[in-house]
């Protein structure tokens, strides 16, 4: 086989599987995926475009148009869910980074006990939003649970799960915990793309770590950042796990973020359309993120 | 020179401790799962003695063993159809050239983007019209549908990575592409599919929303269901089985990961740099 | 050839996407996880066995029909599931009717049968169903109404009272109630030498007495959850003279009377008469501290001795007794009723076949066999005659019901509108700053401008 793809190097061949390739093999190729995702992604998600203009009066499905997203936005508890969601994503992509951003630092310098440390960094992450959430609300538990006794006497020993500040920390704090490890894969590999060549230069310059930081690594490792935080806003905008499992959205409504008074008027009030028309909205802000990506990754080249 | 290449003694330790930190949780639980039936909430870390006897309560306590079931079958049925589906398109997008090749690569990554609950209610009524609702089948669809978008990541990022030569040489013998895809390209894929593979098993596992919606008979539940059902459904103090019920459905995650890391970690980075 | 061979390549992974029932290995897949599937596929045909032994068609002339209720028919552990199996089989005997069981999850029934209303797909012909759920189906298109189906059935005159409060909406017939569960309070009697005490009034001052003692005169569960309305709140508004609904199902719960009771629950939680796991925690939350003895009574259901761990025992040995529920200015012991019930989904194919189920089903033997599972007390009086309840423990939780039982009034948007009020009722638990008529007021508001306009 090496001496067959020798001669082709040799005949200068390179690109020739295009030449070869019959028209229709690539979507031959692709057949599967794409039935597959157009069966159960794309459809189901046109045809919740098409339930978000329609309601139940008397029993009856009719079609009301835009009526469904008029409601929404005259609704004080759609606002506040957004809000929430706002809040909670600041927190969360904020602290996710910054952790992420250190440990991956730390990684970066190949430590003897790296391996061990980024094993069980990233046990976290296999584990299900249900599990975590479990157990976390474990750790809050009154009386008995072993972080409310640690961090609730210096908040007055109050029950930090019934209060909506409390709540929202307890749900950021186990969410961060779960996506640092792979938001810090992401960066430690965008770490160590950067050639050690460009250091050395900079060493030579008389730079001192610090600024060897903001003018060399910085610059280079702003795209993968950039993707990251996207990556982590369309996880903001799909949590819904962990506030089930956690909070269940109170107290009160302290912490009923956007795809959380999404599940409960859907499934638990069975308002299927408005639920739809709710999902459709969470489906542009998405989308108006996924742009932002498509743009940043066509904009630097590193990434190209 | 020893310092410089494995780091100061100093940031060793400090790592070691934040990443301890990281899997207090799941100790905390692990200890709670030991404790004696009625004694499931305490506030001490570590129980005075250990209990085994709840692993035993809890496997002969209703469906549990067969949530586990129903939750390997869904998880890597959906993993490898995944991988069926992925791989090819991937190897199309990653080496050939096609009309509408950009457009399908933002389409399909696109799927990311629609939140996880839109198409919960439309699905039901798919599964419902084709009488597939509570069935193995159309978890795995799903599971194996939603798995594409990550798989056609992983391995387009693991196609690029691989050399050109052995493609070229069949394509000079004549080889269609798909000839070459399925003889000389799968067969030096391993480690790609493995990822693609382990990566949407663990997330297949996890998924807790999809089965919670789509299956309606108890005895077809997956074991995140059985969970949530647990928890809300467990009269009394009785944490501690909830304790090993969490251990179990998290041990075959944690240990698949343990094991087989190297496969999990170049997958994700392998997606991320080539992407 | 070689063309020829790749299409049959590309075939296979077609077929083995759209016909994906089984999945195929993929032969370039490590070996490990080739074997592993070997391994969990046996248990798929087995179920597939299961299924099939149930759809054997019988050649009787009758159409069959489909039950959808919560048991797992093949649970030999479940009292209630071997019970509806045999009934299963006899109504098959007896009417010739083949049944179609299919078991779906208690929290599951409601949620299916509305989004199988409004998106198409298959009903079942008779349906277990809580009847607090019964407007909000009937508003998603659910339910059928049945009055003229059952109206000259033999049985349908002696159902109760309680059956006509639980499935007659709007003057129509939704569903007909098998058995009635209801609320409870339970206490130890050595914690309360006084005697239990019935009047809020009361409360306050065994409270007190109780607190010195270091321990907590009751706990419940009162947190953010629909049902915390219908268990403890809703009894305690209407004792008081007040109500949830009015009479078209429009939020009237911003009374001076809920004030009264919310005003009351406060300076018990503040003064440390109750737990505060009371309204922040969850069901078994709620119960947690009469377990650890650190409450002196526990509210929980007329079924909960089976729940409750150390109940049963404690109500044997006499230590602990049923009560009745703290009464208020109407001076009434509320407890919250909750009925089993059958419904008829619309759109049901054989509603001659779900008429035969019931006539079955209604038969006083049957019947007291069935609730006698449910600990639940039979709707009809000549089923309640039967030996299974002829015991203390029914007939004391019979009476209490009877005399103090209350439905939850009805309402369209039922969920919809007591999540909101148990929203509010756990802000003002919570955060003693809130004015609670205008907090009330506020929820009420809401709820009304959204389905009330």
């Amino acid at each position: 086989m090496y001496a067959v793809a020798e001669k082709a190097r040799a005949r200068g061949m390179l690109g020739r599987i295009q030449e070869h390739s019959h028209r229709f093999y690539p979507y031959l190729l692709m057949a599967p995926a794409l039935i597959l995702i157009g069966v159960v992604s794309m459809y189901p998600t046109l045809y919740s475009f098409y339930l978000a203009l329609t309601t139940v009066r008397k029993g009856e499905m009719v079609f009301i148009g835009l009526e469904n997203f008029a409601t929404i936005i005259a609704s004080r508890q759609f606002w506040q869910s957004l809000q929430l969601t706002l809040i909670f994503g600041v927190f969360y992509i904020t602290l996710t980074m910054l952790i992420s951003f250190l440990l991956a630092l730390a990684f970066n310098r190949g430590l003897s006990l790296g391996a061990l440390c980024m094993t069980l960094i990233f046990i976290p992450w296999v584990l299900s939003e249900i599990t975590s959430g479990v157990m976390w609300r474990w750790m809050f538990y009154r009386d008995y649970g072993v972080l409310q006794n640690l961090i609730g006497p210096l908040f007055g020993g109050v029950t930090l799960i019934a209060t909506p500040a409390g709540a929202m920390g307890i749900v950021t704090a186990a969410s961060v915990w779960r996506s640092t490890a792979f938001t810090m894969l992401l960066l430690l590999a965008g770490l160590q793309t950067i050639p050690k060549e460009v250091y050395e230069a900079a060493a030579i310059d008389g730079a001192t770590k610090w600024t060897a930081f903001w003018k060399v690594t910085w610059p280079l490792l702003r795209p993968t950042t950039l993707v990251t935080v996207v990556f982590l806003s369309i996880q903001v905008v799909n949590a819904v796990g962990m506030f089930l499992a956690i909070t269940e959205g109170g107290p009160g409504r302290a912490t009923e973020v956007l795809p959380l008074h999404m599940y409960r008027e859907a499934i638990q009030y069975f308002h299927f359309g408005y639920g739809a028309a709710l999902s459709v909205i969470m489906f542009f802000i998405n989308a108006i993120l996924a742009a932002v990506y498509i743009r940043a990754l066509r904009s630097e080249s590193a990434w190209a | 020179m020893l310092a410089k290449r494995f780091g100061s003694p100093a940031v060793n330790i400090l790592l070691l401790a934040v990443a301890l930190a990281f899997i207090f949780p799941v100790f905390y639980t692990v200890m709670t799962s030991l404790r004696a039936p009625g004694y499931g909430l305490s506030s001490d870390i570590i129980p005075d003695s250990f209990y085994w006897g709840n692993y035993a309560r809890l496997w002969s306590y209703g469906r549990f063993p067969r949530y586990i079931l129903n939750s390997i079958i869904d998880a890597l049925g959906g993993a490898l159809l995944t991988c069926v589906a992925a791989a090819p398109a991937a190897y199309a997008l990653a080496r050939l050239r096609f009309k509408g090749r950009d457009p399908l690569l933002w389409f399909i990554l696109g799927m990311m983007m629609i939140p996880g609950l839109t198409n919960l209610i439309p699905l039901y009524k798919l599964a419902s019209d084709l009488k597939l609702l509570s069935t193995y089948t159309i978890m795995i669809l799903v599971f194996g549908a939603y798995g594409v978008p990550l798989g056609v990541w992983i391995m387009k990022g693991f196609f690029e990575s691989i050399p050109r030569e052995l493609e070229e040489a069949a394509a000079i013998d004549g080889a269609t592409p798909l000839q070459t895809f399925l003889r000389i390209v799968i067969p030096i894929s391993g480690p790609g599919l493995t990822a693609t593979f382990l990566i949407n098993f663990v997330y297949n596992w996890n998924n807790f929303i999809t089965p919670l919606i789509l299956i309606s008979k108890t005895i077809m539940k997956t074991a995140t269901v059985g969970l949530f059902d647990f928890q809300h459904a467990l009269e009394g103090n009785q944490d501690e089985l909830l304790a090993a019920a969490c251990v179990v459905i998290l041990l075959p995650a944690v240990a698949l990961f343990v094991t087989m890391r190297r496969y999990f970690l170049q997958g994700m980075i392998e997606g991320a740099i080539k992407g | 050839m070689k063309h020829k061979w790749s299409f049959v390549g590309l075939l296979l992974v077609l077929l083995l996407i759209l016909a994906s029932c089984a999945p195929a290995p993929t032969p370039q897949v490590v070996e490990k996880i080739v074997k592993e599937t070997v391994v969990v596929e046996k248990p798929v045909e087995k179920t597939v066995v299961v299924e099939k032994t149930v759809e054997v068609p019988v050649e009787a002339k009758p159409e069959p029909i489909t039950v959808w209720a919560r048991y797992d028919l093949s649970d030999t552990k479940d009292q209630a599931a071997v019970s509806l199996r045999q009934l299963i089989s006899s109504f098959e005997a007896t009417t010739g009717i083949k049944v179609n069981y299919e078991q779906v999850a208690w929290d599951q029934i409601a949620l299916k049968l509305a989004l199988i209303a409004q998106s198409g797909g298959e009903m079942p012909d008779i349906t277990e169903l809580g009847s607090q759920a019964v407007p909000q189906l009937v508003s998603a298109g659910a339910l059928m109404d049945i009055t003229e189906l059952v109206k000259d059935t033999p049985w349908v005159s002696q159902l109760s009272d309680a059956d006509t409060q639980a499935c007659v909406y709007q003057g129509k017939r939704y569903c007909v109630t098998a058995d009635v569960r209801g609320g409870a309070w339970y206490y130890n009697v050595a914690d309360f030498p006084n005697g239990w005490p019935t009047s809020a009034q009361d409360w306050l001052k065994e409270g007190e007495r109780l607190a010195k003692e270091g321990k907590y005169i009751s706990t419940f569960f009162a947190g953010r959850h629909y049902a915390a309305v219908e268990l403890t709140w809703g009894p305690w508004i209407r004792s008081n003279g007040g109500h949830v609904f009015d009479a078209e199902g429009k939020p009237a719960w911003a009374s001076p009377e809920t004030v009264e009771v919310v005003n009351w629950a406060r300076e018990l939680l503040a003064k440390g008469y109750i737990p505060e796991t009371c309204f922040t925690g969850d069901f078994t939350a709620g119960e947690t501290p009469w377990v650890e003895g650190k409450a002196a009574s526990v509210r929980g259901g007329s079924w909960s001795f089976l729940f409750i761990p150390g109940l049963k025992e404690k109500i044997g040995a006499g230590e602990t007794k049923l009560g009745l529920a703290p009464a208020f200015k109407e001076g009434k012991h509320y407890v919250f009723l909750v009925g089993e019930t059958w419904a008829v989904p619309k759109n049901a194919r054989n509603p001659k076949g779900a008429l035969a189920w019931l006539n079955f089903f209604m038969n006083p033997p049957t019947l007291a066999q069935y609730a006698s599972n449910m600990y639940g007390i039979p709707t009809i009086d000549a089923a309640f005659k039967a030996s299974a309840f002829d015991s203390d423990f029914y007939r004391e939780t019979a009476k209490n019901l009877g005399e103090n039982g209350v439905f939850m009034e009805q309402s369209p948007y039922y969920t919809e509108s007591l999540d909101a009020l148990a929203i509010a009722l756990q802000e003002l638990m919570l955060d003693p700053k809130l004015d609670p008529a205008s907090h009330l007021q506020q929820a009420q508001d809401e709820v009304i401008k959204r389905y009330f306009k």
